[in-house]
């Protein structure tokens, strides 16, 4: 497993962006899937040292396919301070109903599923 | 720990790989020949049909398991029929290719009456003819295999 | 007594759940036209399968995550995505090679051809897929098919020369005209059938559907261990019936009717009914499992909610896919096309895909961020190595032998 390297100045975890944060699955408050971590969104701070800011959800291929990256104001993104753990899946503490990332979901859901008879109701 | 992108140059050795392993391979043995196939092929079409034939006489087959059996007998001869009519065959092959298809015209005319008239009293009489047709048929599948 | 019973019910599920349309097909034929010389490639199989199935059950039960997860996590997403369509290539063929067979199940036991049975056997299974319980699905169909024992109580009926077979068993080559390549292009379809990849995606996404945590391996142990190799004496006894009635009688099996024939020789028309209901529900479990493999397939590598545990509307795309695939095989199968083909492309293919899954699926196995204190043990990973060695020179010997033999001619 890859040795990292202590942090100079803090005794927190090391966590390498690569292995441990993207492609990983997200997890809202109740372990209930949101999508996958893609890509993140830094900002550099007034002293010039760069933070995450954001988690880009998605793989962003469909767009990588046709030569560009997503416009940033079309990106499904969450906040980076909604993480609280990095573990298997990335933890966070919203709740999968306010993210906005999920419209696909709930399109196919209003006008799909629940269009068809049973779709509502618990496997029996 | 997490891959990088295949190197490209993986790609080749992998090709170089299965194809030596074909030609390894190829070694153990010579590829089949198409008339000796095909004739391989009604062969045990026209045996599987009268061993249908056979048991549904016997009341160990169900009329429909029966009848689908004689039924895809009825289809693999006569796939076995367009192959051989199909292949180009020289010297003493062509004689065998002649014989064949008269003796595969035949067996799928028997395979025909049986499947029309499954459990009729002549079934004993075709169970005999289609056993007969594919002694004939496996004889002829030889004589290609040594025609080569 | 609960518990004993839970286990039980594992044991025959894994038991008549591991035949399926590929493994009827494929054993019959190679019985047929070699006898029981290849019957090492089903115990090599069956190890192979019990190790990776227990080994992607185990990752998802301990790290709630499922394999297609991991294979994106692992391999990024564009190389997860071109892992992705060749598997789900693969899924979907054995999908609708499995329709394919419950009509031909059908037709065996009304004699009407298939082709009308296509469009009725896929609603039906969507139907089953939208409305019932995962748990009753695995067992009905499961314990359905060990009715496939049928063919093993034929074998003995049938009085074969014992001596004679365990001579074929330990011979490389049977005398029956056949040569070193059919040999070796027809051991490859074998263990492609056997060692099916989409039994990876639905033990492991299975693991998750019946909640597995740490302490439910012993009982994936045991389903494995014990279940699997049975199911593979299975395949054995329906080579086997095939090589006592078909291979005297000159007789290349090419069709269900023929797999199915020897028992009806054998225990007569009770027997011959009971195999087809067997046979039925064999295919019928097998497509249901491959349909969900699509599903828990695409789900995972998207990270869409999915499962059967969830309702309709709480995994909308999930289901979209299970409408989707089911409706394309559907369409593909009413072309007419025999399921014999279909079955025969699908081994070969299952055998080509088989890295996709097995490589990602013993990585994981190993790393503690997903399986914590109980990564693989020494023997295990011995054990694993050789298999990964044996998975790539079938998938890459597989199509050079399907075209140099034409397809096992």
């Amino acid at each position: 497993m890859t040795d990292l390297p202590q942090h100079p100045d803090r005794n927190g975890r090391l966590v390498d962006a690569n292995l441990h944060l993207l492609d990983r699955q997200v997890l809202d408050r109740d372990d209930r899937p949101i999508l996958a971590a893609g890509d993140l969104e830094l900002e550099q701070s007034d002293e010039g040292r760069w933070h995450i800011v954001r988690v880009i959800l998605g793989s962003g291929l469909t767009a990588r396919f046709f030569g560009a990256h997503r416009p940033a104001s079309t990106r499904d993104t969450l906040d980076w301070d909604i993480i609280t753990d990095l573990g298997a899946a990335i933890s966070t503490d919203v709740d999968r109903d306010d993210v906005d990332a999920l419209w696909t979901e709930r399109w196919w859901r209003d006008h799909v599923i629940v269009k068809i008879p049973g779709g509502q109701h618990d496997p029996g | 720990m997490r891959w990088r992108r295949p190197v490209s140059d993986r790609r080749p050795l992998a090709v170089v790989a299965a194809a030596v392993l074909a030609v390894a391979l190829a070694g153990c043995g010579i590829a089949k020949d198409p008339l000796g196939v095909t004739l391989g092929d009604a062969s045990s079409a026209a045996s599987s049909a009268a061993l249908a034939l056979e048991q549904h006489d016997d009341g160990r087959l169900t009329k429909a398991a029966a009848a689908t059996m004689v039924d895809d007998a009825r289809t693999e001869l006569a796939t076995a029929g367009k192959q051989l009519a199909e292949l180009s065959t020289s010297g003493e092959q062509t004689a065998v290719q002649r014989d064949a298809l008269d003796v595969l015209a035949r067996s799928v005319q028997h395979v025909h009456e049986a499947s029309a008239d499954l459990g009729s009293s002549r079934a004993r009489d075709l169970i005999d003819r289609l056993r007969a047709d594919a002694d004939d048929l496996e004889r002829l599948e030889q004589a290609a295999v040594d025609a080569r | 007594m609960k518990r004993i019973f839970g286990v039980a019910l594992g044991i025959l599920t894994a038991i008549g759940g591991f035949v399926d349309i590929g493994d009827l097909v494929t054993n019959a034929v190679v019985g047929s036209r070699f006898g029981l010389s290849l019957a090492w490639v089903v115990v090599v199989g069956v190890i192979g399968i019990s190790l990776f199935a227990h080994m992607s059950g185990k990752v998802t039960a301990l790290s709630g995550r499922a394999t297609f997860d991991i294979i994106r996590e692992r391999l990024g997403p564009r190389a997860a995505l071109a892992n992705l369509t060749g598997s789900l290539a693969m899924t979907l063929l054995t999908l609708m090679a499995e329709i394919g067979g419950v009509a031909l199940a059908l037709q065996l036991l009304t004699g009407i051809v298939p082709v009308v049975y296509i469009l009725p056997v896929a609603v039906l299974l969507w139907l089953i897929l939208w409305r019932v319980k995962f748990s009753i699905l695995e067992n009905v169909a499961g314990l359905m098919g060990l009715l496939l024992i049928a063919f093993v109580i034929a074998l003995f009926q049938l009085g074969p020369d014992w001596g004679e077979l365990g001579r074929q068993v330990a011979q490389d080559l049977p005398s029956t005209g056949e040569n070193g390549l059919t040999y070796a292009f027809y051991a490859v379809a074998l263990f492609g059938a056997a060692m099916t990849p989409y039994e990876v995606f639905f033990f492991s996404s299975g693991a998750a559907e019946d909640h597995w945590t740490s302490r439910d391996l012993w009982l994936s142990r045991v389903n494995v261990s014990v279940g699997f190799p049975l199911g593979g004496l299975l395949s054995i006894a329906i080579a086997g019936c095939a090589a006592v009635v078909m291979l005297p009688a000159g007789i290349g099996v090419s069709s269900l009717s023929q797999v199915v024939a020897p028992v009806g020789v054998a225990l007569g028309i009770a027997g011959l009914i009971v195999v087809v209901v067997g046979v039925l529900a064999a295919t019928s479990g097998a497509a249901i499992e491959t349909a969900l493999s699509c599903g828990y397939a695409i789900a995972q590598f998207a990270g869409w909610p999915w499962g059967k545990r969830l309702r309709p509307s709480q995994a909308p795309q999930f289901h979209a896919v299970l409408l989707g695939v089911i409706v394309i095989s559907c369409l593909v199968m009413l072309s007419g096309i025999d399921p014999v083909v279909v079955t025969e492309f699908s081994v070969v293919f299952s055998a080509v895909a088989l890295p996709l899954t097995y490589f990602p699926i013993l990585v994981v196995a190993n790393d503690p961020q997903y399986v914590g204190e109980h990564t693989n043990g020494p023997i295990l990973n011995f054990l694993a190595m050789i298999y990964l060695v044996i998975v790539m020179v079938a998938a890459l010997a597989a199509v050079p032998l399907m075209v140099l033999t034409k397809m096992g001619a």
